[in-house]
């Protein structure tokens, strides 16, 4: 920094004039300018970070859902044949009783 | 020695402040009323410190506008808002300094000067004057603000310590240890 400058009873300036000078408009449209983008603010990224494990969720969940619903289809197919192949009476007994 | 008794505001004062401060946050077109209130403070603040008149006006406006940027951060915990304000205003001069659009000055009134030398029980003749005016120049720029702040703008130590983030203690401390170099100064 450069050596300080000393002044000795410098003028002061009066209150009306310094008033004269407040501009709240201009500190109004530099503040628009500058205002951070929506992007750089901090509840941003949080928002879309919820938002985005949110919906992974739910697909993980749907795709889930899916291979277990298949699964159990399967499960029952095997536990059928299974009974059919160790007691095929008892097999037709049951399916007579679901027929009627 | 006197302090600036606009520093000093009641409860009632504070809370009505606080109550315009949580207006603006939720709109920056109701920052007005405190732009208005404060500007000239700050002005007179960042003039006392720099020779460009216009050059302080635009950096009263960037002080402003740096407020309300950040005005989401502050919180009533001790330090008024005035104080907060003039937090920016010191470092947004700084910033002015080091961008070496402005130039440190320090503006010296013949009456502060005398209250030195009567603090230094020396005789309050011009030759005295004139040394102790040389002498400022000479000192750190920490010890000037310190001395800048105490007998030029007559602030209490309790807005000294606010202003640049130490106790109040340590700002009655520090200015000590100020006006002591000072006097070596002078007296050399």
């Amino acid at each position: 920094m450069e050596k300080i400058k000393t002044t000795l009873d410098r003028p002061s300036l009066s209150s009306g004039y310094i008033r004269s000078k407040q501009d709240f408009k201009r500190v109004e449209l530099e503040y628009k300018k500058l205002k951070p983008p929506l992007y750089s603010r901090f509840w941003f990224y949080g928002t879309v970070g919820v938002s985005v494990i949110a919906l992974l969720l739910c697909a993980a969940k749907i795709t889930n859902f899916d291979t277990e619903s298949d699964r159990n289809g399967e499960r029952k197919n095997d536990i059928a044949a299974k009974i059919k192949t160790s007691n095929p009476l008892a097999f037709e007994v049951k399916n007579q009783k679901e027929v009627e | 020695m006197e302090v600036n008794p606009v520093y000093h505001q009641d409860s009632v004062r504070l809370n009505d402040e606080m109550l315009l401060i949580n207006k603006a946050k939720g709109d920056p077109e109701r920052f007005g009323p405190l732009y208005r209130k404060y500007h000239e403070q700050i002005f007179r603040y960042v003039h006392q410190r720099m020779d460009d008149e216009d050059l302080a006006f635009d950096v009263t406006s960037q002080v402003f506008m740096k407020a309300l940027i950040n005005l989401h951060k502050y919180e009533y915990r001790g330090v008024p808002f005035s104080s907060w304000l003039y937090r920016i205003a010191k470092s947004e001069l700084y910033q002015a300094f080091r961008d070496r659009k402005g130039r440190r000055t320090v503006n010296v009134e013949s009456m502060h000067l005398f209250c030195i030398i009567e603090d230094f029980e020396e005789d309050d003749n011009s030759h005295n004057r004139q040394r102790l005016f040389n002498c400022l120049s000479l000192l750190r720029e920490k010890d000037l603000q310190l001395i800048e702040m105490r007998y030029f703008e007559k602030r209490s130590y309790r807005e000294m310590g606010e202003i640049i983030e130490i106790t109040e203690n340590t700002a009655k401390v520090r200015t000590f240890r100020a006006l002591e170099r000072l006097r070596k100064l002078f007296m050399k």
